[in-house]
């Protein structure tokens, strides 16, 4: 008797809960999200494989500076 | 390093974060504009970093510091706001450059020009650009960085032009007697003088005492005393940082703003589909 109520709960929460985890994923019935270009590029945090990269050399901590505006350059 | 990474470096490095969003962002592609323009070698000397494009002294190129040294710097209740800002201000201008005549300037800046900017060939011998023309800037006594006095007594200045220059012969009891000025920049700097005997290029006057720029007045004070007042703060040549904040607070936008002290250049994005 347990095994069948046990069954039919687990059968119950498959059939109540999948659905509402494919929209969940999906973000609405019918296919995935579309989503905007925008928010996209905003959220992302991989860098483009077409970023310019540029070599910097660092000098050593004496030459680090807090802000140099007003410097005498 | 990604260039737009190392912007945001250079913002928080070389330009207060509570400066107008639109002066940061001209900064910003300022910024992007001198370190490609070295990295393709347009300008820049050699011998310093050759295997590197740029470097981080700020007396070489332009000045760096990482995140976390912004942010210390700023302290806790302002950090977050002000990354935030230069993330803004590099995000809002990404790939933007300057170009004259379809190349990369050589988009030189300074703190405070001290009410005009200069002809780059008024400041460094034998350099020529059209876009860097010196041009009235507005504001700029608005800010603690355009007039600065300093003392010195006459001894101490006599000490110090004599071992610059060992052959200068000052006649008479007064040294201010002795100087004449040769002339004045448009920007309303000093270009020469004599001293003496011996001709001094302001440049090298400015070096000598430690000056905060070549516009500057001499004044006797009483005890044998002389006042240096001097007027701006860096080169002058190119984009005033002060100016920019200024033209910004009144409602110009970054172009505007980089088109103004750049005479004659365009603002462009890069094409990074074929670049890396």
């Amino acid at each position: 008797m347990k095994k069948v109520i046990s069954y039919i709960l687990l059968m119950a929460i498959i059939v109540v809960l999948v659905p509402f985890a494919v929209i969940q994923l999906n973000g609405k019935e019918g296919g995935p999200v579309q989503v905007p270009d925008k928010v996209k590029s905003n959220t992302s945090t991989e860098k483009p494989e077409t970023a310019i990269t540029i070599n910097v050399y660092m000098h050593t901590q004496k030459k680090t500076v807090e802000n140099v505006f007003g410097g005498l350059y | 390093m990604y260039l737009e990474d190392y912007i945001k470096g250079v913002l928080a490095a070389e330009m207060p974060a509570e400066f107008n969003i639109e002066a940061l962002k001209a900064q910003a592609v300022a910024a992007r504009t001198y370190a490609l323009g070295r990295a393709a070698k347009l300008y820049g000397s050699s011998g310093v970093h050759d295997d590197a494009d740029v470097c981080t002294d700020h007396t070489h190129c332009q000045a760096w510091i990482s995140k976390e040294q912004a942010m210390k710097n700023w302290g806790l209740l302002s950090s977050f706001k002000y990354w935030n800002k230069i993330t803004r201000a590099v995000n809002e201008t990404q790939g933007q450059v300057i170009e004259y005549n379809k190349v990369l300037i050589n988009p030189l800046f300074h703190s405070n020009s001290g009410g005009h900017t200069e002809n780059v060939e008024d400041v460094w011998d034998g350099t020529s650009e059209p876009y860097l023309k010196g041009v009235k800037s507005m504001g700029e006594d608005k800010f603690r960085e355009y007039e600065s006095t300093v003392e010195l007594s006459e001894s101490e200045m006599i000490n110090t032009l004599k071992k610059n220059n060992p052959k200068i012969k000052i006649n008479g009891k007064s040294l201010l007697a002795n100087i004449k000025i040769n002339g004045y920049s448009s920007g309303n700097r000093i270009l020469s003088m004599n001293i003496g005997n011996v001709k001094i290029k302001g440049t090298d006057f400015r070096k000598m005492f430690n000056l905060k720029s070549t516009n500057f007045k001499l004044k006797r004070l009483a005890g044998g005393k002389i006042s240096i007042t001097t007027y701006g703060y860096g080169h002058g040549v190119g984009m005033s940082q002060c100016g920019a904040n200024y033209m910004a607070e009144k409602g110009s936008g970054y172009k505007e703003i980089l088109k103004y002290y750049y005479k004659g250049v365009e603002i462009t994005k890069l094409d990074l589909s074929n670049k890396n």
